[in-house]
């Protein structure tokens, strides 16, 4: 069973904020779907190695060479607030 | 005759021999649009202008007797997870409502360099995480067969589109059944290709070790010739495979000796109310078997752990790739912040819905410190398990037979209230992703006036063979 301090600390993990209000609940239908996906405990996977990807074949390097990608205003034009060309954040150190 | 209820290969043969225009297939379809697109609501953005535009040039180059592509003039609807280039690119949430893509997805690329048209922006679950559409920002699509049902998910909008003949063609991503769900729900056909088919260059990944992007079309012929129009290899893709592409025709395809496998953990395997889907099934079968296919029923052992590992699989990806979505470069800023963690916080607390959080949380679970062997580990072995049971089919057999989905489309409102249900749905879809296999649900009949799909299953890169038995197949039943 998993308890509402638990669902707290993952959505802090996750950068979530669970509200008061939604806690209950949320914690009810988190520890229905955690409890479903239980059942995998019981299968054998001695020796089994894991599958991380699954095509069989290996990466590929791409070739060395100068390419235009996106310009400053490009990669800046979704942000709330740029300053001097950048993207603008709190001050996080004095 | 209205142009929008044509194929799409019916289009393109009138367009070549000049009977109608790029221009009067667009408008055609857009008049559509106008009458029905209130009511289905399958889209979130519709690009009229440079659609018109686009038409246009490919009117131009019949004219100069230029050659066109394989796709000339079909307007294409394209699931809002898929950048294009200066048009809204939402994924159906909140966090990406004002987001302008500064690149092209390489699928956009292709099928501009196939001479498609870019219609519009469809409807889908947010982030692709839903059976129904409607964890969608932008509000439930309804299912054209009957306005009270769901459509499916979670490229819902792309299914419901072609459905209504708002486009002849669009794209969806498969994670899970993402593609062929919908299909079946909406009587359209769904083709999940093989992963590394199909490159997922500027596709906002969900789970990166399951996405590929799909084709819905009308008819097979459609969903083959859209693939056709996309698939290759990409550099800019690092899974995408050196194998990809489409080279054979459909002629001759028939079902004569066409070896087929039935999973037996799936006619064990009982779900309440889908009694009738089932017999719809076996009238399917007996179709093949009177064409000349061999039925063989077969042991997948690990089938049935299918649904556990992909939602551990899946969502430990999800939880990842979603942790990008911080506030800072795009995407909702909440103006409730005082420290940089609240940022982060309060933007991604407002601005994601139910469903994202809790797959968000479920992964994230899985990977936090204690769990990590006992979770996603563990779902990596199994999934080598259930890939291995597929291999071992896949030498004996060509394809799998099973339904695309064990229950009917469903009203507004049921099951998305409950979670284990939801996710139970995709018991016949998820193992097709998890083995990187390719897979099409195709129509095979009505239950209480509502579409049924049937799912035809193949090896990584065997696409010839899945589409030809769904084209031979629909050939007898039409």
């Amino acid at each position: 069973m998993i308890t509402k301090d638990e669902v707290n600390h993952i959505a802090n993990i996750a950068k979530l904020k669970i509200s008061d209000d939604e806690i209950g609940l949320f914690t009810e239908k988190f520890d229905q779907v955690m409890s479903f996906v239980q059942t995998i405990k019981e299968v054998d996977t001695e020796n089994v190695e894991p599958t991380y990807k699954i095509n069989d074949e290996d990466g590929f390097l791409k070739e060395n060479g100068e390419i235009q990608t996106l310009t400053r205003e490009e990669v800046l034009r979704n942000t709330v607030d740029t300053q001097y060309g950048y993207f603008k954040i709190l001050k996080v150190v004095e | 005759m209205e142009i929008s209820s044509l194929k799409a290969w019916e289009m393109i043969e009138k367009l070549l021999n000049k009977e109608i225009s790029a221009e009067e297939i667009l408008s055609s379809h857009l008049a559509r649009i106008e009458k029905v697109e209130k009511d289905i609501n399958a889209f979130i953005t519709i690009d009229r202008e440079n659609a018109i535009k686009a038409a246009k040039r490919v009117d131009e180059k019949i004219a100069n007797g230029e050659n066109v592509g394989i796709l000339a003039g079909l307007p294409v609807g394209l699931k809002d997870n898929i950048m294009t280039k200066d048009l809204r690119t939402t994924c159906a949430s909140k966090m990406l409502e004002n987001f302008i893509p500064p690149y092209d997805a390489t699928v956009v690329r292709m099928i501009r360099n196939n001479d498609g048209i870019i219609l519009g922006k469809t409807n889908m679950d947010e982030f692709a995480m839903g059976g129904s559409t409607e964890t969608s920002y932008f509000g439930n699509t309804k299912n054209p067969r009957n306005l009270d049902i769901v459509p499916g998910g979670s490229s819902g909008g792309s299914a419901a589109a072609v459905a209504a003949n708002e486009v002849p063609v669009s794209l969806g991503s498969d994670t899970g059944g993402s593609v062929r769900q919908p299909a079946s729900y909406c009587g359209v056909v769904g083709l999940k290709p093989t992963y590394g088919m199909v490159s997922r260059y500027g596709v906002t990944p969900m789970s990166n070790s399951l996405d590929q992007i799909g084709t819905f079309a009308r008819d097979v012929k459609d969903a083959y010739l859209m693939l056709k129009g996309i698939s290759g290899f990409d550099p800019l893709d690092g899974t995408s495979s050196k194998k990809a592409g489409i080279n054979f025709s459909l002629e001759n395809a028939n079902l004569k000796g066409l070896k087929i496998a039935l999973p037996i953990e799936y006619r064990d395997l009982k779900v309440t109310g889908d009694e009738e889907i089932r017999l719809l099934f076996q009238d399917a079968l007996s179709v093949f078997e009177r064409e000349g296919a061999i039925i063989e029923y077969v042991s997948l052992p690990h089938l049935k752990y299918a649904l556990e590992t992909y939602y551990i699989i899946s969502t430990a990806e999800v939880s990842t790739n979603l942790s990008r979505l911080d506030g800072i470069r795009y995407g909702y800023r909440t103006e409730n912040y005082e420290t940089l963690d609240e940022l982060y916080t309060m933007s991604r607390t407002e601005a994601f819905g139910e469903e994202t959080k809790r797959r968000i949380m479920m992964g994230t679970y899985a990977l936090s410190a204690g769990y990590q062997d006992e979770h996603y580990k563990k779902a990596l072995k199994v999934r080598t398990l259930i890939k291995n049971d597929y291999d071992k089919t896949f030498k004996d057999f060509d394809v799998i037979l099973s339904l695309t989905s064990p229950i009917l489309p469903f009203p507004f409102d049921s099951i998305v209230n409950s979670p284990v249900d939801m996710y139970k749905a995709d018991l016949y879809t998820v193992p097709v992703n998890l083995a990187g296999l390719c897979a099409m649900s195709l129509p095979m009949g009505e239950v209480n006036n509502l579409p049924v799909g049937l799912q035809i299953t193949g090896n990584r890169f065997q696409e010839e063979k899945i589409i030809k038995a769904g084209y031979a197949f629909e050939k007898v039943v039409k």
